[in-house]
């Protein structure tokens, strides 16, 4: 198959197909980042670019305030992302290995927050989450609370939103690596003497990796940087780093700055993604080691 | 080392009725074959002695116990899978050792046991080679040594050969064979293929289309004296000739049309099948003798014209249209280069065989 592989690059006739994705991703990806870089580099006098470089910007961004802010919206990543995957896969496990009717009626259900404006969503949330809301309306009915609270700009709802959007973001690729996994290795595992527990630890979990690693790093960047759900639901104190670059880009007009504090986000960023890439090694590596 | 029995088994998947009061002894220490035509149930009958189904009603037992309901990793039965399942994520090694590790064996004893099936199969050289890197039949083998590494009471081998070509198929089978022996261990072995069922087994069950058991035997048995034109007809070739019975002076005959009487012998249940309006002859295409020119010394004989010749290789097989319309097989081994005699299409022919070879049949 390797072989293969190399005579189909090889022969150039094949090269044609990638270059669509190839100038799109120059255009829209490289040349952008390109960009942002010089701009982190430079400094401007009115509307022209000045052409001396120095790393200034990023004295002036490598303060606490901006660090804890990327930390803040490392945090309300990873929640999102591990809280997702928690829930995620039992709800993918059971629908791609043991529901066999209405699959497609289940998958179509779960793939209805698609069709809706995330936008929509939010608003949808407002209504639950307000003083006269759904939310507090059954505390008071529960009698956990005696007075309406203000669940709005607030941490805590930004956290439940981000969880509630992107969780099917997770479940997809879960359960597409669980669905692909032969039934006949988990009645093997069990035909050896093997537990439920065991088998879900020693056979399905390292077989599904790749699924969650796809969904865990799929929602963790994308909730890395979202803007929409913490400027709508956060107030206007409680900066995340998309909020933060919004701030510089739109409000504060200085680009010079905003443009490090990318660098600054996407560096952290990339050491984040590093430590989980190590976990799940672990995780796998772990889960082969039967005891 | 232990029986299995089934007792008035059923099992439906939904409406489908699958096995209706079945009945089945396999006997302990023996390779068993159980064969039958695709969806006859017999994969069913496998996964219930294994566990992955349970019987809506009946009893399964293993030796003496119960094991209708007991969960699938409490019997100390193992499954030979028909894809092998060796898990993907480990090598030949841990594949091989992953039952022995679940039950917590000390990992000195756990590389020990895991060797001697190296040994065993001849995979010393490929203990950490994925299972992606290796031959479809060493695949195998290492399905085999992961299913009896923990020396379970009964093997159940289902289809195990599908994935092989055929010269690795009569390999496998012989040392397949030669482990059973060795082992002594209860071998069940599923498959639609007769060739691999008469060569495994020392005794085998014929399933039927409807989920029932048609006959149980030797190989031997089975192939001489099948039961029913069902068993005669699935395992190996055979002419079914059909008519009436008449009883001449000691003789009984079959008519099998205005012209013809045909002896048969007197064997079994004849008497019962006296007053039958349609009984049934199964003879052997190899135990047919064809001639040119008249023979003596049969007891059977009828004419007919070779209407197809078809060149096996060791033998021909001839078809010849008898007066009746119809067709009859018979296989002429092809002993020399030159034969004397040379047969071919249209010629008319005797068909001669003995009235011991034949089997008289009710169904």
């Amino acid at each position: 198959m390797f072989d293969e592989l190399k005579k189909l690059i090889k022969s150039e006739s094949y090269f044609f197909l990638i270059t669509p994705a190839f100038i799109w991703q120059v255009a829209f990806l490289v040349l952008p980042v390109l960009f942002i870089i010089i701009l982190s580099l430079s400094s401007s006098q009115g509307l022209d670019l000045v052409r001396n470089y120095t790393l200034h910007n990023f004295s002036e961004v490598m303060s606490m305030s901006h660090v804890r802010i990327v930390m803040r919206s490392i945090m309300l990543a990873s929640c999102t992302a591990i809280a997702s995957l928690l829930l995620a896969y039992p709800v993918a496990y059971f629908l791609a290995l043991y529901i066999k009717r209405y699959k497609f009626f289940f998958l179509f259900l779960l793939s209805v927050p698609f069709l809706i404006n995330v936008l929509v969503q939010v608003y949808a949330w407002f209504f639950i989450l307000e003083k006269n809301g759904l939310f507090n309306q059954v505390l008071f009915f529960l009698g956990l609370i005696k007075k309406p609270v203000n669940f709005l700009n607030s941490s805590f709802a930004v956290y439940l939103v981000m969880f509630h959007v992107y969780l099917p973001f997770m479940i997809m690729p879960l359960y597409s690596s669980l669905e692909k996994i032969d039934i006949k290795l988990i009645e093997a595992s069990y035909d050896l003497g093997s537990s439920f527990r065991k088998t879900l630890l020693h056979i399905i979990l390292p077989l599904s990796m790749p699924g969650i690693r796809v969904g865990f790093f799929l929602v963790y960047v994308v909730s890395f940087g979202e803007y929409v759900i913490p400027s709508l639901l956060g107030g206007m104190k409680l900066f995340f780093v998309g909020t933060l670059i919004s701030e510089y880009f739109f409000i504060g007009k200085d680009w010079h700055l905003g443009a490090a504090f990318i660098c600054l986000s996407w560096g952290m960023l990339f050491l984040s993604a590093m430590m989980y890439h190590w976990i799940f090694n672990k995780i796998m590596v772990q889960s082969k080691i039967i005891r | 080392m232990k029986s299995i029995k089934l007792e008035n088994v059923t099992k439906k998947f939904g409406s489908d009725l699958i096995l209706n009061n079945f009945n089945l002894e396999i006997p302990s220490g023996k390779f068993f074959a159980l064969l039958g035509p695709s969806g006859c149930g017999k994969t069913t009958v496998l996964r219930m002695i294994a566990g992955f189904e349970e019987p809506d009603q009946g009893t399964v037992f293993l030796g003496d116990v119960d094991i209708s309901h007991l969960p699938i990793n409490q019997r100390r039965v193992n499954t030979v899978f028909q894809n092998y399942a060796l898990f993907p994520h480990f090598d030949v090694f841990d594949n091989i050792a992953y039952s022995l590790r679940i039950k917590k064996i000390p990992s000195i004893e756990v590389n020990r046991r895991v060797e001697k099936m190296l040994k065993l199969f001849g995979l010393e050289n490929l203990k950490h080679k994925s299972v992606h890197q290796i031959s479809g039949g060493q695949q195998q083998r290492v399905a085999i040594a992961r299913a009896i590494i923990n020396e379970p009471d009964v093997l159940l081998l289902d289809e195990p050969l599908a994935a092989l070509d055929l010269r690795l198929r009569e390999r496998v089978l012989v040392e397949l064979i030669e482990l059973q022996e060795e082992l002594g261990m209860t071998f069940i072995y599923v498959t639609h293929d007769q060739t691999e069922a008469l060569t495994v087994a020392d005794q085998m069950a014929i399933m039927g289309k409807d989920g029932r058991i048609e006959q149980v035997g030797t190989p031997k048995e089975i192939y001489e004296f099948p039961k029913s034109t069902m068993v005669a007809q699935f395992v190996g070739s055979t002419n079914i000739l059909n008519g009436t019975l008449e009883l001449e002076r000691d003789n009984l005959y079959l008519r099998i049309d205005h012209a013809n009487l045909v002896l048969v012998p007197m064997t079994g249940n004849w008497k019962e099948l006296l007053d039958q309006k349609k009984v049934f002859l199964s003879i052997r295409p190899e135990k047919i003798e064809l001639s040119k020119t008249p023979l003596m010394g049969f007891s059977n004989h009828v004419i007919g014209t070779v209407s197809a010749i078809i060149y096996h290789g060791r033998s021909t097989q001839y078809n010849i249209a008898l007066a009746n319309g119809s067709v009859m097989q018979v296989f002429e081994q092809n002993e020399e280069h030159f034969p004397k005699e040379t047969i071919d299409y249209d010629d008319l022919v005797h068909i001669y065989w003995q009235k011991e070879n034949s089997v008289l049949l009710k169904k």
